[in-house]
């Protein structure tokens, strides 16, 4: 299933350039690049002339210009200019899509123009907070980009897929983790405490002072349809969360999957350092240890897809642990209904 | 056994004799109630098994549970009489309650 009517993450806004770059959203090919006043566009990556890729083009002073016979179009898609030709027909144009550029990510919206409402679009003022130093990272995902809130949402993955990295070796952590679930506005907010548990490989190499023992917390915003956004830690086990001292781990990530095809998807996701907030090195590190974390579950959400599309989803039963995950699903359907638009495509 | 009667969104009414000690959720599936979907299977999980309860019956249904009562806040038709039916098991005090459900299950 593909939700068409919603802000995805089409870049990071450092990605996108004089430079066109080439993307698949939402199963159709779009082309991003900056105009020379830095302006951030987004096309149907196919020339409204003989059909040529515009990322094989040129971005010049009136716009993109197709590298095949130097036909030009502005950010709205209409044709600036045709080599040798005065006049420019009416059906010279491509189609543009609304992009919005805010706190350093290119939102795009594929669905229906006339819906996209940039009040929809997700906030996430840390990635311009000096108190959250962080970065960046996208993993090309081949499977639905659904199945990346299910794996972050159902959390007792975290001590088999991440024994070595986030989650700590002992499954019984995670299994006794007190957990709270409540609705919110496009989705839900997802909350785990898991107290006097080991700081996991990841937190220790991040923060090594940490002692054997600590009280951990995980919460996780949902937001519809494919949008996590995390916050993690851990004090000293017994010391308040809201004013503990060092050491201690904080740490923030955002996630968002975008549509590439029905079952490719880019995992863009950012990492933020809230502990050693003055150390470089301290980012690199959390990126790092994050980096190894999604490849681990890029290995099982890939084969995952690989075994679904083949033998189907009847069969599959839920267990208890998978609430987070189920409403998750709810939401995007309830999100989907109040565009009154159907999904892409079924289930 | 406990007299069990199941009321659709448009007025049918299905009245079942209930075992002790099964859940309302596997009570309706059993008898091919339709209108609970239980998608999770009585895991208390997905909140496909919502449904009204006679009120004079709520304290014989017991109370919701934290898991329970934080999935209830996730259907969108809940009312104070809503409670999951994989998580009401039948006694001999529930005779003669009267189970509306909903007309979607989320």
């Amino acid at each position: 299933m593909i939700v068409e009517n919603a802000w995805y993450v089409a870049a990071w806004a450092h990605e996108v350039s004089e430079k066109p770059m080439a993307r698949r959203i939402c199963d159709q090919p779009v082309v991003l690049y900056r105009q020379l006043d830095g302006t951030a566009c987004a096309l149907i990556d196919s020339c409204a002339h003989r059909g040529a890729p515009l990322s094989l083009g040129t971005v010049i002073e009136k716009g993109i210009r197709c590298n095949y016979h130097g036909v030009v179009f502005g950010c709205d898609g209409k044709c600036s200019e045709i080599p040798n030709q005065d006049i420019i027909p009416e059906n010279a144009k491509v189609r543009s899509f609304p992009l919005v550029e805010r706190d350093n990510i290119l939102w795009i919206w594929m669905g229906d123009a006339e819906l996209a409402d940039q009040d929809l679009v997700i906030a996430y003022p840390f990635h311009t907070d000096p108190a959250w130093p962080g970065r960046y990272a996208m993993a090309p995902v081949a499977a639905n980009y659904l199945l990346i809130a299910d794996n972050l949402l159902d959390a007792t993955h975290l001590a088999y897929v991440h024994g070595n990295t986030v989650g700590g070796s002992d499954p019984k952590v995670h299994m006794v983790a007190e957990n709270s679930l409540k609705p919110t506005d496009r989705g839900h907010r997802f909350e785990r405490k898991m107290r006097n548990a080991p700081p996991p490989p990841a937190y220790a190499t991040c923060v090594p002072e940490l002692p054997d023992r600590i009280d951990r917390w995980q919460e996780f915003d949902f937001i519809a349809p494919s949008t996590v956004l995390q916050y993690s830690g851990g004090v000293p086990a017994g010391k308040d969360p809201a004013s503990a001292a060092a050491p201690r781990f904080d740490m923030r990530i955002f996630h968002s999957a975008t549509p590439a095809t029905q079952n490719t998807c880019y995992y863009f996701y950012s990492v933020q350092n809230g502990h050693n907030t003055d150390d470089p090195q301290a980012t690199e590190v959390i990126a790092e240890q994050i980096g190894a974390a999604i490849v681990e579950d890029k290995l099982f959400i890939e084969a995952q897809q690989e075994r679904v599309t083949e033998l189907g989803e009847e069969r599959l039963f839920d267990n208890a642990a998978d609430s987070a995950r189920i409403m998750a699903r709810r939401a995007v359907r309830k999100y989907a209904k109040r565009f009154g638009l159907p999904a892409l495509a079924a289930e | 056994m406990p007299k069990v009667t199941f009321i659709d969104s448009e007025g049918a009414e299905r009245t079942i004799l209930a075992e002790v000690g099964y859940s309302l959720m596997e009570v309706a599936r059993n008898n091919d109630v339709p209108g609970i979907v239980a998608e999770c299977g009585g895991m208390s999980a997905c909140a496909t098994c919502h449904v009204f309860i006679d009120r004079a019956y709520m304290d014989a249904a017991g109370n919701a549970g934290a898991d329970e009562a934080s999935l209830l806040e996730f259907v969108d038709d809940a009312q104070t009489n809503s409670r999951l039916a994989c998580q009401i098991l039948i006694t001999e005090q529930l005779d003669g309650v009267r189970i509306i459900t909903p007309e979607t299950q989320g």
